[in-house]
């Protein structure tokens, strides 16, 4: 009897202990490629799950590229998920990767790859030895695609603002030009001398329009008069 | 206009309820054909899940204790067991890595540890542990369990001391 109940206590503490020392990190499984333009960047999301009872703290290793090709500029990556943090129980946790490429000397079809890394962190200390610590480990590939064609759209939107720019500064020519034509720049006053002798003033401000149908009146007045006969 | 009697009030009240009672039926009865009641309401909701292959890996212990070495002994294998935890669906690879053996300024090269799929753990040729994490080609079944060897290798004239070392053993699919 006294032998079940201490193996029935061992049982339970051996599950016990191998519950918190155990990792329950996994990861989604799948084959995570970038292919990133050059000059431009891409963003891939991995999903690390913690399949246990407990928050697990967890650190991100950003990988160090292998390049498949001498003289490449290595692409940058960065994560905007933070390196360091806790992944709640049962919880499915997504890590953000974004792959910048560089144009530098890279030509379409350059390649790398690495390990991103989501290690569990523990606060074990060894005095001497090595401590174990687990984690996933996600192989990841990179590769250099043809820069982006820039839209048209781009053009179009830049030829109507261009259009825009052009049509306002017109208009504003226009309306500088006319507001020059009501007489700043005239004489304060238009003399209009007939010929008959009358002086006939216009103000300033009356367009030359006003001025030619002055005129007009003048010269239709002298066809009326009667002429003086010598 | 003759005043309405209470009497006429409530049958009219009683008409209008009834005549949205049946417009409520008319618009809300299924197209299934289903027999439901005249005011019953019924909705299909159909909920989807996508479940993705996932992989786990346990190991059975946090530290390995190689023991006091001489400079220039060599101590394997030491066996760790990584389990594939039950909660994934497909098979595991091992990936590995580590850190420098350090005691205080003291150093050696993480590359002194070795790493095999069995337990005869050779030190040349080896598979050395690097700081790089490695692809073991070691594949743990889902639910199953593999070993993976360690062996760890004194550098001449290393100075006394009580060395650590960071393992990391990561499942990898």
């Amino acid at each position: 009897m006294n032998f079940q109940r201490a193996s029935s206590f061992l049982f339970i503490l051996s599950f016990l202990v191998f519950g918190v020392v155990s990792a329950q990190l996994g990861e989604v499984a799948g084959p995570v490629s970038f292919n990133v333009n050059i000059s431009s960047s891409q963003t891939i999301q991995l999903n690390v799950i913690n399949s246990g009872s407990s928050p697990i703290s967890y650190k991100v290793i950003l990988p160090q590229l292998v390049a498949q090709q001498v003289n490449s500029t290595a692409p940058n990556i960065t994560s905007s998920t933070p390196l360091v943090g806790t992944i709640m129980p049962y919880t499915q946790f997504p890590i953000n990767l974004t792959v910048y490429m560089p144009s530098g000397n890279n030509k379409p079809g350059y390649s790398w790859s690495g390990v991103v890394q989501v290690i569990e962190t523990t606060n074990q200390t060894q005095a001497g030895g090595a401590v174990v610590q687990s984690g996933v480990a996600k192989i990841i590939s990179i590769s250099a695609a043809q820069p982006k064609p820039l839209n048209p759209l781009i053009y179009v939107g830049g030829i109507i603002i261009i259009a825009i720019i052009a049509a306002f500064a017109y208009k504003k020519v226009i309306l500088s030009k006319k507001a020059a034509g009501k007489g700043a720049t005239m004489p304060t006053s238009l003399y209009i001398r007939s010929k008959n002798g009358r002086i006939s003033s216009s103000k300033p401000k009356k367009t030359r329009n006003k001025a030619k149908k002055q005129r007009k009146r003048v010269t239709s007045a002298k066809k009326k008069a009667p002429r003086k006969r010598r | 206009m003759e005043k309405l009697n209470n009497v006429d009030k409530v049958s009219i009240a009683a008409l209008l309820l009834m005549s949205i009672s049946l417009t409520a039926a008319f618009v809300l009865s299924p197209l299934s054909g289903l027999a439901l009641g005249a005011n019953s309401l019924s909705s299909n909701v159909i909920g989807t899940v996508t479940v993705p292959s996932t992989c786990f890996a346990t190991v059975s212990n946090t530290a390995i204790n190689f023991g006091s070495l001489a400079p220039t002994a060599q101590y394997a294998p030491a066996n760790l067991v990584v389990d594939s935890n039950a909660g994934g669906n497909v098979a595991a690879n091992i990936v590995v890595s580590g850190t420098d053996w350090t005691s205080g300024g003291n150093t050696f090269l993480v590359t002194n540890t070795v790493w095999n799929p069995t337990n005869t753990v050779t030190f040349t040729p080896s598979n050395d542990l690097t700081a790089v994490p490695v692809d073991t080609h070691i594949q743990i079944s889902a639910g199953g369990s593999g070993n993976i060897y360690f062996g760890v290798q004194i550098p001449p004239g290393q100075a006394v001391g009580t060395y650590t070392q960071n393992i990391i053993v990561e499942s990898s699919c």
